[in-house]
């Protein structure tokens, strides 16, 4: 994670200035993008994430306080925000078929892929994030409760809820290897 | 299923991808969110449809008004 800014940064930031705002978004935007990514995995909506992200983050600069982390409360906000499009994706049904600008399958067969992601897209958003970071990035339980802002016992539990709505799903579509 | 079965799967069918960074810098379209002006808000719709009607309906309000002027 990048280094923490000083406090003369963030206090400028807080009280609205503008550059100070920039220099805060040249250090993270990489770091945020990264974040955003792993949770939509797709390259034009993680770029929306970020400028809405940042936007928020700006918008409620009041509410931050200097003496925590700012990259774990833009993380927080990265978070909120790709959850709002991941709600936003699960409402438009090309989603839910197949989106065009995921990345290219790996070894999977196409139609066992495509099986795989309609199951994955099926999962409720609070789903999807959890077993998007749990499963698939393998992140520790207490780094995404905390990006989520969730106790740790909630993301465990969401997490076996994914697997157990994934495993019928797929047994829907045929898929009991 | 195993769960690492299914973790395969997910992975292999949504695979992270390299990406370090966005394609282009998007430090001007997040300052031109900040400075957008806001939309109008329910108060003001609200406050220009009473004038309207207030105008509509007493015309010689605005001759009153023209007096102070």
């Amino acid at each position: 994670m990048t280094d923490e800014p000083g406090g003369e940064l963030l206090t400028r930031f807080v009280q609205g200035d503008l550059d100070a705002f920039e220099s805060l978004y040249r250090e993270y935007h990489a770091e945020v993008y990264q974040w955003a990514m792993r949770i939509v995995r797709d390259v034009g909506i993680a770029e929306d994430v970020l400028v809405d992200a940042f936007w928020r983050a700006y918008r409620g600069r009041a509410q931050f306080d200097i003496s925590r982390s700012f990259g774990a409360w833009m993380r927080r906000i990265t978070t909120n925000v790709a959850l709002d499009q991941l709600r936003a994706m699960r409402s438009r049904t090309s989603w839910v078929a197949i989106h065009d600008n995921i990345a290219a399958p790996g070894t999977l067969a196409h139609g066992l892929s495509e099986s795989v992601i309609r199951a994955f897209r099926k999962l409720s958003p609070k789903l999807q994030i959890v077993a998007t970071l749990a499963l698939m990035e393998e992140l520790p339980y207490a780094e995404i409760a905390e990006a989520l802002h969730l106790p740790v016992g909630t993301i465990k539990s969401r997490s076996f809820r994914a697997i157990r709505a994934l495993r019928k799903e797929l047994a829907q579509l045929g898929i009991q290897p | 299923m195993t769960d690492e079965l299914l973790k395969d799967l997910l992975r292999s069918a949504l695979p992270p991808t390299n990406r370090q960074g966005p394609s282009r810098d998007l430090w001007p379209q997040v300052v031109s969110r900040i400075l957008a002006l806001p939309a109008w808000s329910w108060l003001d719709t609200s406050v220009a449809v009473g004038a309207t009607i207030a105008v509509l309906v007493f015309p010689k309000a605005l001759l009153l008004i023209a007096f102070h002027f």
